[in-house]
């Protein structure tokens, strides 16, 4: 968008790598609900694309990743197992929130993702929803009462 | 070449500058406007694409400081607990706005009288009245008669639909014996001149695709243009000109390419609301007037008002409407007028919000923990996407010198033009105002059924409402304008906008502005022959 003001501060392969892998862990595949997990290529793609705008929140998340993981585990994040990569996240889970944000974003707004929990897997417009107009013998207490704004 | 002359020119093609261009159209004077942006294409609109909620937090976001399009100013926020959102272009804030509109009540305008707070305005409710009627025909109104916290005023068309979420909170409501009704909307229930109707796409804050929603580029500004009125894009006014009798003399602006333009007019009328005005005021500074124009009182850029948003909202046991359905639904005056035993003057309203798209929610659910992260995660967003509601609290901001508009040292615009910087304090009155808001919207929600409430309040990036930056009044001492929105220091410069409040009320702006823009052009229009006297 030539249009827009903004900067690009692409993230590294290894960023990259810990990203997906994050992903990976914050929403993991579903067999109950046949649905990928947030690392599939086709999310993960997306989700690259929101972190790449406003780069630098999320590398300072990623930032704050490896730091822990070094003090924790000695080690980097990538070099970890499951379970320490599990228990890292959770230790600065408030910190990954820029990450978490994308991520989460991305995952729900995939086509296969809305439809599972019964949203349209199309744009909003043209189509529209249906919104039940309600019952509005719901207002009769209220047009009951008196006015009572006040009279000046 | 031939010098660029016009009888009128208007700064800002948004909800202000389109009311009084099309009111100004029927004296056949030659009126120009002015307008920064563009004009918008609704296939853009975030609603005609998929990943709408994410175009929504781009590209189409209400902070100007995110969206950052070169057709946008800066704004420095830094000294404020609550950022600008505004939209610069053909139409303005009323393109991303989300078509609550509200009046204001006969009390907001007497408010010193009734509760001994701030100033009380030069003109009443019965003033503004024909205008708000005029206003609702040209906009499209729909909402319901009879509501009992206001006096007698028409609908134009059916209310937005009730939907689930309505259904579940108008039972809160009725649960506690408090007021609720139909919210009065800026959105087509049914085809309104030449505009197709609500499609209940969901997405109204981000611009409406289907054109139900009444932003001024759809509604006054095909028949302001059809009427004569010359609109320009993609001119960014640097300040206004003097001459040397002390009248307004036109403008100097940059056009698309960044070259420096400048305008003569024989009237100059300001429409660029509660920030975008006093900066402009602040930057036209002349040896006639060194502290900005129009500004001999030394208001311009004070008393600067928003409306503090609480937010609160719960889930529920059920589907609702999530993110489908227009984002108005039904508001709640249960509290509105004051009652001094709540601890504050003034008071607020309630507006429901239906709900949050999948993307929003998952992502602030699972930050706050209500959605759990790892393999529970599928099971807990199932109980929480689409099954969550609320509502805001709109909290009258009382005004204060020292809340204020100035021009940043260094932030600029694109074209060099500096920046408004902001120095906002949250009142005491204000507070206590959204303490009290989310205690009782609590109160409502878990009427309603529902769980794991959370709230906030003051929302940060809630800025919407921007007013009193250049207010009215009698008093040139005490007052930017006076009752009929001429500058007291300059008689051929008008100001429409938010700008021109004397307090804020506790609902959103719009209609009123846009009152007010009319009443200020038929006011003009009855004094053609002496307007400068």
């Amino acid at each position: 968008m030539s249009d827009l003001i903004g900067s690009s501060n692409p993230l590294s392969d290894e960023q990259k790598h810990v990203l997906r892998k994050i992903a990976g862990l914050l929403i993991p595949p579903s067999d109950e609900h046949n649905l990928p997990g947030a690392d599939d290529d086709d999310i993960f793609a997306n989700a690259l694309v929101l972190a790449q705008s406003n780069a630098t929140e999320v590398t300072s998340s990623l930032d704050a990743l490896e730091a822990r993981a070094n003090e924790r585990e000695g080690s980097s994040f990538a070099g970890l197992d499951l379970d320490a990569q599990t228990a890292v996240i959770e230790d600065i889970f408030g910190l990954l929130e820029p990450v978490v944000r994308r991520i989460t974003s991305a995952y729900y707004q995939d086509a296969r993702v809305l439809e599972s929990i019964n949203l349209k897997s199309t744009p909003p417009f043209p189509g529209g929803h249906e919104v039940e107009v309600g019952d509005w013998s719901l207002l009769d207490p209220v047009k009951a009462r008196q006015p009572f704004y006040r009279k000046v | 070449m031939a010098e660029d002359h016009v009888d009128v020119l208007i700064i800002g093609a948004g909800a202000s500058g389109a009311a009084i261009a099309w009111s100004l159209a029927d004296t056949k004077m030659r009126i120009v406007c002015l307008e920064q942006g563009d004009w918008m294409n609704p296939h853009e609109y975030p609603s005609a694409h998929l990943d709408w909620e994410s175009r929504a937090s781009g590209p189409f976001s209400f902070d100007p400081n995110v969206r950052g399009r070169t057709t946008d100013y800066p704004v420095n926020n830094d000294n404020s607990p609550i950022s600008v959102a505004n939209f610069n272009g053909v139409g303005g804030g009323t393109i991303l706005y989300a078509g609550h509109f509200p009046r204001f009540h006969p009390s907001d305008f007497r408010v010193k009288t009734l509760d001994g707070v701030a100033e009380d305005w030069p003109i009443d409710y019965d003033t503004l009245a024909p205008y708000y009627d005029e206003n609702d025909r040209m906009m499209g109104v729909s909402g319901l008669e009879g509501d009992p916290a206001y006096p007698p005023k028409p609908a134009v068309m059916p209310p937005v639909p009730l939907g689930k979420s309505g259904t579940m909170l108008a039972n809160g409501f009725n649960k506690l014996g408090w007021h609720w009704w139909p919210s009065d909307s800026a959105v087509a229930t049914q085809q309104y001149d030449g505009r197709d109707q609500c499609i209940n796409l969901g997405a109204c804050t981000t611009g409406c695709a289907q054109g139900a929603k009444a932003s001024t580029d759809i509604t006054y500004w095909p028949h302001a243009m059809r009427a004569g009125v010359e609109l320009r894009t993609r001119c960014r006014v640097r300040e206004i000109t003097v001459r040397d009798n002390g009248m307004a003399g036109g403008a100097i602006y940059y056009d698309a390419d960044g070259n420096e333009q400048e305008i003569s007019a024989e009237v100059v009328i300001v429409a660029c609301n509660g920030v975008g005005t006093p900066r402009l005021l602040l930057n036209s500074t002349s040896t006639a007037f060194p502290d900005g124009l129009a500004n001999s009182s030394g208001l311009v850029g004070k008393n600067l008002m928003f409306h503090p948003y609480s937010f609160i909202y719960g889930t529920f046991d059920t589907e609702l409407d999530g993110s489908r359905g227009p984002s108005n639904c039904i508001w709640s005056q249960e509290f509105y007028e004051t009652d001094l035993s709540r601890g504050f003057a003034r008071g607020f309203t309630y507006e429901i919000v239906r709900g949050l798209g999948p993307a929003s929610t998952a992502a602030s659910q699972m930050v706050s923990g209500q959605i759990a992260w790892g393999k529970d995660h599928h099971a807990s967003a199932r109980r929480v996407l689409n099954q969550t509601t609320g509502m805001v609290g709109i909290c009258e901001d009382l005004p204060d010198e020292r809340n204020r508009v100035t021009l940043d040292p260094e932030l600029k615009d694109p074209d060099g033009i500096p920046a408004p910087k902001l120095d906002y304090t949250l009142s005491e009155n204000s507070r206590k105002m959204l303490e009290f808001s989310i205690a009782r919207a609590t109160e409502i929600l878990e009427a309603a059924g529902g769980h794991d409430i959370e709230s906030m309040g003051p929302m940060p990036a809630g800025g919407w409402h921007l007013m009193g930056t250049a207010r009215m009044g009698t008093d040139p001492a005490t007052s930017v304008v006076n009752e009929w929105g001429r500058c007291h220091d300059v008689k051929n410069l008008f100001i429409v906008d938010g700008s021109i409040f004397v307090t804020s009320a506790g609902v959103n702006p719009t209609r009123t502005i846009q009152a007010l823009a009319l009443y200020v052009a038929d006011s003009m229009k009855q004094r053609l022959a002496n307007l400068f006297d």
